[in-house]
């Protein structure tokens, strides 16, 4: 049991070492297009990353997390087009996401609805947000220098600047590696807070409500922080996608932009923060090769591998090579004696 | 203080079923108590009223001098209660001492949940299963992992949904003792069927009996009482 700790703690830790030093160092290697189109992997698993957080960590089975990521797309498009400097824009974008879940979580958890109602609520909600956003055009839907443009989505979305300097953009390499690193981490904060008081809070009430109330933890309350994190990470990446696309559009809150992410964490393994993303990468990779050809629809062929892959494994990938990361299972006996 | 819990004609009905009637129950502080009663007899009830699990439809629970009826678990937890349930609960997929911590650090600094963890497990004879996975463990010892986790809370009042249900013998000696060291520390309030154990360990004994206080007194003068003889009988021929 411990060896198995200890192994996938470290296995876990040489991955993000592997990562980091490929963040900073591969992409000035790579040919341009190929960065950016990593660019939009890494904003992508940010949309894994919170829901593997929400869903495999809290339990909290929220079919609409890509609504996080559109606020967060959104309030960077907002931010930046009235002249913010990027990484404001950013904090921005993961703080209207994380108000917004608070909101949404404090009606949701506190009104004790049951789990899953929690889900189609979430569902319902982002759609809401996609015919809102859908409908939006006019001259009246101006917020500043922004005007939402209905489904014709927001163009001219300024890119990253070097941080805190908005007079100069950061290249596409630049780009990658900022939000490379920005996605390890969130993933490191994420994982960090498993060996504290909070996740452990987290777990309990994951797998046993009654007892963690009764031991005196509001699960609601938990629940709804839980929440409002997953969501500020989505946000983060929202806003790394608006950059990167200079662009933004309802289709963010649409269902297969949901439906996507519920996919990426069942492949990736529920209860993984690492898991998802690889499944991001791999799939996304997938569609990009599929859609050069054309014997069937892409969207077909892609369907139909998902499918294959969550029947072939339903533990998710994780489960394949022990890559699960039991980060948050403290080693008791060091506990114990300290 | 005199009075640690009190309930003022504390009732509730299951849409027809009035499953505690007009319950006016007290103990005092580091008391311990037994509720017998046939099944069904809304002793589980009592205690989910108690420990917030049910709203109570009418009538008042006072911890402490103050006034807890309806409040959320987390928050009558809180105020010194812990509860063992009579289907047991615990975090399975925790390990034992996982669960006394989480137990000790509700209410504790990390320094005092060290203590209470230890103390807990010593209490309970538990030292040897901190690492084990409840799941992975037989009956009685979840039974005294269960306990032992309440008690890592401190409570000033413990309640026990039928602790010795399924437990050997022997095991429900060592319960008895267990149960007594714990009562030099909380008040106790203890629901169980086995009379044996009852006699063992209980000075003051109520008996509930369809949702109702049927009496109440020391374990020789409600033992020997008629109706109570009655009531378990008649359970015992249905
Ligand atoms: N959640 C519930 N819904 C409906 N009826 C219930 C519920 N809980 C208990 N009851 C009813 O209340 C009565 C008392 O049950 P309970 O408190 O479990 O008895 P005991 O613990 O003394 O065996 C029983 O008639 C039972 O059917
Ligand atoms: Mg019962």
């Amino acid at each position: 049991m411990n060896a198995n700790r200890n192994k996938s703690t470290v296995s876990a830790a040489s991955i993000v070492v592997i990562a980091s030093v490929a963040a900073v160092f591969v992409p000035s290697m790579l040919p341009m297009f190929q960065a950016i189109q990593m660019t939009q992997f890494v904003a992508l698993s940010f949309l894994a990353l919170s829901l593997a957080y929400v869903w495999g960590h809290g339990g909290i089975m929220c079919f609409g997390q890509a609504m996080f990521f559109g606020i967060g797309g959104y309030a960077y498009a907002i931010a930046t087009i009235n002249g913010l400097e990027s990484t404001i824009s950013l904090l921005i974008s993961a703080a209207a996401s994380a108000f917004f879940a608070l909101a949404l979580g404090y009606f949701m958890f506190f009104g004790r609805l049951r789990a899953d109602i929690v889900s189609i609520v979430t569902l319902v909600v982002s759609l809401i947000f996609y015919k809102l956003l859908g409908n939006s055009s006019g001259a009246s839907l101006q917020i500043g220098q922004a005007s939402l443009g209905g489904y014709n989505g927001i163009p001219g979305i300024p890119p990253l600047n070097v941080p805190f300097d908005s007079t100069s953009f950061l290249a596409p390499p630049e780009t990658l590696t900022f939000s490379a690193l920005l996605l390890i981490l969130c993933y490191l904060f994420l994982a960090q807070l498993n060996w504290r008081k909070f996740g452990r809070v987290t777990h309990a009430t994951q797998q046993n409500p009654l007892r963690a109330q009764l031991l005196g933890y509001d699960t609601r309350r938990q629940l709804m922080y839980v929440f409002a994190i997953g969501a500020a990470v989505a946000g983060l990446g929202g806003g790394l996608f608006a950059a990167y696309q200079n662009f933004i559009d309802p289709n963010v809150f649409a269902l297969p932009m949901s439906s996507q992410a519920l996919v990426w964490v069942m492949l990736g393994g529920r209860g993984t923060l690492l898991g998802p993303i690889i499944a991001t990468w791999v799939l996304q990779y997938l569609t990009l090769q599929l859609a050069g050809q054309k014997a069937i629809g892409p969207n077909i062929a892609l369907g139909v591998i998902m499918m294959a892959a969550v029947l072939a494994f339903p533990k998710g990938l994780a489960a394949l090579n022990n890559i699960s990361l039991d980060f948050w299972r403290k080693d008791q006996k060091k506990e114990e004696k300290a | 203080m005199n009075t640690l819990l009190q309930t003022k004609n504390l009732t509730k009905s299951f849409g027809g079923v009035v499953a505690l009637d007009n319950v006016d129950f007290s103990i005092k502080p580091k008391e311990l108590r037994c509720i017998i009663g046939p099944n069904g007899a809304g002793k589980s009830t009592f205690f989910r009223c108690l420990t917030g699990q049910h709203i109570p439809t009418t009538g008042n629970v006072f911890f402490k001098g103050r006034e807890i009826t309806g409040r959320q678990m987390h928050e009558i937890s809180g105020c010194g209660i812990g509860t063992k349930t009579q289907v047991p609960n615990l975090f399975d997929d925790m390990t034992v001492y996982e669960n006394l911590w989480l137990s000790a650090s509700s209410n504790a600094s990390k320094n005092e949940a060290q203590d209470r963890i230890s103390e807990a497990a010593r209490l309970t004879r538990t030292e040897s299963l901190l690492d084990e996975f409840p799941k992975n463990l037989a009956h009685g010892l979840r039974q005294r992992a269960e306990l032992a986790m309440v008690i890592s809370a401190a409570p000033d009042l413990v309640l026990l949904d039928e602790p010795a249900a399924g437990l050997t013998h022997a095991e429900t000696c060592q319960l008895a003792k267990i149960i007594q060291a714990v009562n030099e520390k909380s008040a106790v309030v203890i629901v169980e069927h086995d009379m044996q154990f009852v006699r063992e360990i209980a000075d003051k004994i109520t008996v509930l009996c369809q949702g109702a206080i049927l009496i109440e007194g020391s374990a020789e003068a409600v033992l020997s009482d008629a109706r109570v003889r009655e009531v378990y009988l008649g359970r015992k021929a249905a």
